[in-house]
């Protein structure tokens, strides 16, 4: 059926026996849930939209009345947090961001395999983090109708010197590499399944894999590689091991956020979030789509591992953090060391974190005690706990400044803030729905593979 | 201890060292078989160099026959021919080894006693006065105050007048007076806080659009109102915790004239600049922070003074240019010096690094100073001391458990 049209060299004709029939099953798996629409579809969307409503309520609020609604105040006198929950969520969403890159990158540098079928979820993903991640931002701006003339204006002077220039500079090439990536990889599975998709969209497809031509698969290959090198080194160094901690890693007015381990505390959470997220998500497409073909049992036991890890190198640099912010540390940290550590949140943070930990410890240790189902749930500890640790760090950063003559201040979010957490997490679940009907979200040449 | 005094009356005029130090330096002189009218004279002019009234050029060319008839060689560090005046000398043998001895000490009693005088100057003189003078090009122009802590009374007057004129939120103290208690201080203190208008201000190398900017022609650090995109940013940098953002429509109308600043935005060549807003309250959701009255800087009959020192009952704030010593703040500082035979001076967070040009005369609070009530409360002047009564949307549960309420 899919050597109809162009007539292709090698592949699949001279493939192996058995080939097919495996390669035909998870592709039909794939397509059946491209075109299958149930009455639970409908449902997801409908909801998945009304929240979406309710987010822009929520924000056109904000909008009609002034930052007032939010739970944010002036530090100082007025013993307020600047910035609270939607910074909290953008640095939350920037880390999942990397979980597409890593996992790319594990795939198409380091060839480890068994990640192979989450690699396009993992791409999906970080275009989509990005997009929420800018969200946050734009939620949080006093002035968005100024924005773009504002910042064009000056782009050239005041990347220079603004760290917030350098994450927008930094978040727009990161999002544009990932998209690069993400098409490169698309066309050939679009060309190869193009008489089988919905005919409806077939404009779309037509534009995707226009010009396609089998033989540039193996340049594409090479590009991509070059690509996912260029972004393994760009996400470390540049975006969450770089420029976000640097937001506030470089500013000694708090003394929460000032130095040099704030860089490798965030791309600790980042990372171990990403994975979390990719875990999350490929449970539930392996749960509700039946994929267990598509993505066996490894793939989550090497997640799990990735995450583990990850999970280790959080709990060592928060206990870097915490011995050196208490044993002897100048007042300011000792004291914002002390809050943090008399937070339940943290505590609950932490713990989500450490239990994650050892529980993917045991598991990869003992492989009988290796479940699925758990290690989705450790994902999704894992995520919860850095959005929480996030939001946290910046409240209380600024609710402990370093000028000690003014009080602790306080901040509480409201529902406005929430309404946009909540309203970017149905984005992104909208977003996996609407895509998984429109392109293949598994590579076929993953498919392919026995 | 009375010749310290003396020092500091007046730290750049010839006599500040007095008759008594004269007469024994003379004998000291004499003693040491020199020329006791010259070595007062040099000594004079040299703290006339320390102070910028004569060029080290003028200084090395009014004693240099005197220094030559009296060693055979002009040997100050400025002189380009010493050198080949000392190859002279030594070589015609005009040099007995009495004086060669003698122009060795007098060589070294100049090494040390130079460098040591604008240091003693700095030390108990008008110290942040002079000390700018030493460092920075008189012709830049920098304005700045002189806050007298040992003057304030904590009246508020400072603060009701800047919101009033300002036409603020009652939560927005751009003058803020902290009354607290401190270990080391007896009773209640104050200390007021204004925008430091810093001389490196981190708000402006942080802002995203160069909204916040410096201005060149008076240093004053101010917020292009049009420009400002409220990320915030500038109060998450600024140490001192003096922004204040405008949260909701202020319920006010404002009457301040507007667009007294100008700048060149876009970087072009000089003559590009234009008037921007910079003066009163912000519009909604921009940021907010003492100016120092740029509408007044701006108006020849008005200039030089800001609202909140014109109130002052008890004459704690001194504004003007602080690279000028004969400005109103560094008057203040020498006449306290002088009256009081010393002073003790600060600049709040100075370890920042953020060059603030705001000098308290007093006793910088301490790590354990706690904020009390101050004799007159904030809410009985119409205003709010913090921003806890705002009509925020009620916090959600959650938000009071995550923070340890539960």
């Amino acid at each position: 059926m899919y050597t109809r049209g162009r007539p292709t060299q090698g592949w699949p004709a001279k493939s192996p026996r058995g080939y097919r029939t495996s390669f035909q099953t998870k592709t039909e798996d794939l397509l059946r849930v491209m075109t299958k629409r149930s009455g639970r579809l409908y449902l997801l969307l409908g909801f998945s939209v009304a929240v979406l409503v309710w987010f822009l309520y929520a924000w056109s609020f904000k909008l009609t009345h002034g930052e007032i609604v939010l739970g944010l105040g002036d530090w100082g006198p007025g013993g307020g947090a600047t910035w609270g929950l939607y910074i909290g969520m953008f640095i939350w969403w920037v880390g999942i961001a990397h979980g597409g890159i890593l996992v790319s990158a594990a795939v198409r540098l380091f060839k480890v395999r068994s990640l192979a079928p989450v690699a396009r979820i993992a791409e999906l993903m970080a275009l989509i983090g990005l997009v929420c991640a800018v969200s946050g931002i734009l939620m949080q701006l006093g002035r968005l109708d100024r924005v773009f003339t504002s910042i064009t204006a000056v782009l050239p002077r005041a990347i220079q010197h603004s760290p917030l220039v350098w994450d927008v500079t930094v978040i727009t090439l990161y999002f544009v590499l990932t998209g690069t990536y993400l098409l490169l990889t698309l066309r050939h599975d679009i060309y190869v399944l193009r008489q089988r998709l919905p005919p409806l969209l077939s404009p779309l497809y037509r534009l995707l894999y226009f010009g396609y031509h089998p033989e540039e698969d193996e340049k594409v290959e090479r590009m991509v590689w070059w690509l996912a090198l260029g972004l393994i080194i760009l996400a470390p160094l540049l975006l969450h091991g770089g420029v976000i901690p640097w937001l506030f890693a470089l500013l000694p007015s708090m003394p929460g956020f000032y130095g040099a381990a704030t860089g490798p505390v965030f791309l600790s959470l980042a990372i171990v979030s990403a994975f979390g997220v990719v875990t999350v998500v490929t449970f539930v497409f392996r749960r509700v789509h039946h994929w267990q073909d598509i993505f066996p049992n490894h793939v989550f036991a090497t997640l799990g591992k990735a995450m583990m890890f990850a999970a280790l190198a959080v709990l060592w640099l928060q206990l870097q953090l915490n011995v050196t912010g208490l044993y002897a540390a100048p007042i300011g940290v000792a004291r914002v060391t002390s809050a943090k550590l008399d937070s339940p949140g943290y505590w609950m943070a932490i713990g989500l974190i450490a239990v994650s930990f050892l529980y993917l410890a045991v598991q990869s240790w003992m492989p009988r005690l290796f479940s699925v189902g758990r290690t989705a749930v450790a994902g999704l500890f894992v995520v919860l706990a850095v959005l929480v640790e996030k939001t946290l760090f910046i409240s209380e950063g600024f609710t402990h400044p370093g000028f000690q003559l003014y009080e602790t201040g306080s901040y509480s979010p409201t529902w406005v803030e929430v309404s946009g957490v909540v309203g970017t997490i149905f984005i992104v679940i909208l977003y996996f729905t609407v895509l998984t009907k429109v392109i293949p979200v598994v590579e076929v040449k993953v498919l392919e593979e026995k | 201890m009375t010749d310290s005094k003396d020092h500091t009356t007046q730290p750049s005029t010839p006599d500040m060292f007095g008759r008594q130090w004269e007469e024994m330096s003379k004998e000291q002189l004499r003693a040491a078989g020199h020329d006791p009218d010259l070595g007062v004279e040099v000594a004079r002019d040299a703290l006339r160099v320390v102070g910028g009234q004569l060029s080290e050029a003028q200084f090395l060319e009014k004693y240099h026959e005197g220094y030559r008839q009296e060693f055979g060689v002009d040997g100050r560090p400025g002189n380009p021919a010493r050198a080949e005046e000392a190859r002279e000398a030594f070589g015609n043998k005009r040099i007995s080894r009495r004086t060669m001895l003698k122009l060795a000490g007098a060589g070294a009693a100049g090494f040390i006693l130079l460098p040591l005088l604008p240091r003693q100057l700095q030390a108990v003189g008008a110290g942040e006065a002079v000390k700018e003078t030493t460092e920075t090009n008189w012709s830049l122009f920098q304005y700045g105050l002189v806050i007298d802590l040992e003057r304030c009374i904590g009246c508020l007057d400072c603060a009701v007048a800047c919101y009033a004129h300002n036409e603020l939120m009652p939560w927005q103290h751009w003058i803020y007076v902290a009354s607290y208690v401190d270990g080391n201080q007896n009773g209640t203190n104050f200390l007021p806080i204004t925008c430091q208008h810093c001389s490196n201000p981190p708000c402006v190398k942080v802002c995203p659009v160069e909204a916040r900017f410096k201005r060149k022609e008076d240093g004053l650090v101010l917020i292009d109102y049009d420009t400002c995109i409220g990320c915030k940013y500038c109060q998450v940098a600024c140490p001192y915790g003096i922004n204040y953002f405008q949260w909701r429509d202020p319920d006010r109308e404002a009457h301040v004239e507007k667009y007294w600043g100008t700048r060149n935005v876009s970087g072009l060549p000089p003559g590009n600049e234009r008037k921007v807003n910079v003066t009163g309250r912000p519009p909604r959701s921009v940021m907010g922070k003492c100016t120092w009255c740029p509408e007044r800087q701006g108006r020849e009959d008005k200039k030089g003074n800001l609202t909140c020192e014109l109130v002052c009952r008890s004459r704690v704030l001194h504004f003007g240019n602080l690279n000028d010593p004969e400005s109103k703040p560094n008057r203040y500082l020498r006449e306290k010096q002088r009256d009081k035979g010393y002073i003790s001076t600060f600049r709040l967070l100075e370890q920042m690094g953020t060059g603030p040009n705001v000098i308290y005369i007093g006793q910088q609070p301490s790590a354990k100073a706690k904020l009390v009530a101050g004799p007159v409360a904030y809410k009985d002047v119409g205003l709010m001391d913090s921003e806890a009564a705002l009509e925020h949307p009620k916090p959600l549960w959650f938000s009071n458990v995550l923070r340890g309420g539960w």
